[in-house]
């Protein structure tokens, strides 16, 4: 296991009375070698702080974190394997582009060759700004050169806080394939993210958190599977739906709708008798976004005073 | 360790070149000496070439000790509240390391800024054909520990207070006004006869001792050596008491590093 995180709680004390605010609450997650897992949960999960914990940036007030074998400390040798990119784009920005790069690489490093520092600049789509300050830099950009920070050394655990937020699409895609090629090459990887579908693109393992604690923690492909008992269809719209057909979306003529597989057979009826095309047929796919719903929705309903 | 606390001051000082607040700081405190300065050299006939040498020489002392301290607290306070230590503390590089860097970065600016004052005096001293005094490498040395002193505090004290507290102390706080509110206070005390208020002053009077004890000085054993910065002449005498100010000096300096990195490592600054 390269992270254990086992009944960590983590308590802020917050406002002018110093009134205690319980951040993670008996949160645990384990991560093995060459896993992609994504830490998912709704704004004031406690994702980011479970993060800092992992990272060694705050000491749980209890339970108990190993990073590779043992707890993590800020600035300790284990960080030589380890890469970070954070939520915010929390950089020196009195530094150039360049220099920044130079400057984190170095910090694990040495001496980085400015033939390697230019390739990843190369590859982050950084080299014509290696001159500008990071405080003149765009968002995106400021993330790009973070990014170009991480894959500067190869590492064996990668960190990132919400990593495409404020990346165009072009670049939220080259990142996705810089990522997919890391851990192909060996890496873990933790993500904090709060986009769904782009992490049911990339990673191979879940943690909804909620209230600071995990709610649910499992393969993707455990979660992610075909629901046998009901079907997604799409057909030309028209006045009389059949009430067996669940509408979800009508638009430019084509409805979208969910249908029980043993009413299949009746739907194919009443579209070959209406003269209805059928555009889409197959069996329904829960996505990461409907697990995430329903087990935020059971986990609520389970606090939630009987 | 020594590679990375290479990099690390190479980055402050980087900071300290870029960033506008202590430009704005170094030019606002730089003109003040400088309009101080003007009457000093416009009325040179009246005043010997030596003084205004060593007017020049005390003034940048000044800015640099004005400087040292600014530059310590806003280092400091920059790097922690806009969270950027993050992308340090999170690399094999330990957080003791890039406190040197913050101690020993600006120690190193000071102590340019006073060697500057340094070599001003020697070039006026060899343009005005003054013979070269001693006193001006003893003020200058007297200078940087004085300095070092002042910012290692500032770094003490912004490692748990807001910059502009700090600060407010450093200036307010010091050694003058408590020997000063100490001897009020002893007045105060021979004037009443009331023991209750009696009782209160005498505690006050406590209170400010301790205070007085336990404030760093910066200018220690300024009595011993107040010659030097009248006549620029150095006794063997006033090299032992430079070296007691050093040694001082870097004392109290290890002491601020030793307490602000525990500091440091126990606090959230997230």
């Amino acid at each position: 296991m390269i992270l254990d995180a086992r009944d960590v709680t983590v308590e802020f004390a917050r406002g002018r009375r110093r009134e205690k605010i319980r951040a993670l609450d008996g949160f645990n997650l384990q991560v093995r070698a060459g896993d992609f897992c994504a830490l998912l949960g709704p704004n004031g999960a406690g994702k980011s702080t479970a993060l800092y914990c992992f990272l060694g940036l705050i000491r749980p007030d209890r339970g108990s974190v190993s990073l590779f074998g043992g707890m993590p400390r800020k600035g300790s040798p284990q960080f030589e394997r380890i890469a970070y990119l954070p939520e915010e784009p929390h950089y020196h920005l009195y530094l150039t582009v360049e220099e920044a790069i130079r400057y984190y690489g170095s910090l694990y490093d040495e001496r980085i060759p400015s033939r390697r520092i230019r390739e990843v600049m190369e590859q982050v789509g950084l080299s014509e700004f290696s001159d500008l300050l990071l405080g003149n830099c765009s968002k995106g950009m400021k993330q790009k050169a973070g990014i170009a920070a991480c894959i500067l050394k190869q590492c064996d655990l990668l960190f990132l806080d919400e990593p495409t937020r404020g990346l165009d699409p072009i670049a939220t895609k080259e990142f996705r394939d810089i990522l997919i090629r890391m851990h192909r090459g060996g890496t873990t990887i933790l993500i904090n993210s709060h986009i769904l579908s782009e992490v049911e693109m990339v990673s191979d393992h879940v943690a909804i958190m909620d209230h600071g604690r995990v709610v649910l923690q499992d393969e993707l492909r455990n979660l992610i599977r075909f629901d046998r008992g009901l079907y997604s269809v799409e057909f030309d719209a028209c006045a009389d739906v059949p009430g067996y057909i669940a509408v979800e979306r009508s638009e430019a003529g084509v409805i979208r709708a969910a249908l029980p597989a043993d009413m299949l057979s009746a739907f194919l009826s009443f579209a070959a008798g209406k003269g209805l095309a059928v555009y889409a047929c197959s069996l329904k796919r829960n996505t990461l976004e409907d697990i995430f719903m329903d087990v935020l929705r059971g986990a609520r309903d389970d606090r939630a005073p009987s | 360790m020594t590679g990375h606390l290479r990099e690390q001051i190479r980055v402050q000082i980087v900071f300290f070149r870029r960033n506008r607040l202590i430009r704005a700081v170094g030019l606002f405190v730089g003109i003040i000496l400088a309009v101080m300065l003007i009457p000093s050299v416009a009325t040179r006939s009246s005043m010997t070439r030596f003084d205004l040498i060593r007017r020049i020489q005390q003034e940048i002392g000044r800015f640099a000790f004005v400087m040292g301290v600014a530059l310590a607290v806003l280092t400091f306070y920059y790097h922690v509240s806009t969270r950027c230590i993050k992308m340090v503390l999170t690399k094999p590089c330990r957080p003791e390391g890039w406190m040197l860097s913050v101690f020993l970065s600006t120690v190193l600016a000071c102590s340019s800024m006073h060697l500057l004052g340094l070599v001003l005096a020697t070039i006026l001293s060899l343009v005005w054909t003054i013979p070269f005094q001693t006193g001006i490498i003893f003020v200058a040395i007297e200078g940087i520990a004085s300095s070092t002193v002042a910012l290692s505090w500032a770094v003490l004290l912004a490692t748990f207070l807001h910059p502009a507290v700090a600060v407010l102390i450093i200036m307010v706080i010091h050694e003058r006004l408590l020997y000063w509110l100490m001897i009020v206070t002893m007045g105060a005390m021979d004037g009443t006869t009331d023991q209750v208020r009696l009782f209160m002053l005498r505690m006050v009077q406590q209170l400010l001792a301790a205070c007085y004890v336990l404030l760093p000085t910066y200018s220690p054993l300024a009595d011993k050596v107040k010659g030097v910065h009248l006549s620029y002449r150095v006794l063997a005498m006033d090299w032992v008491s430079l070296a007691g100010i050093l040694g001082y000096a870097l004392l109290f300096a290890a002491f601020c590093y030793v307490v602000s990195t525990l500091i440091f490592l126990h606090r959230r600054y997230i």
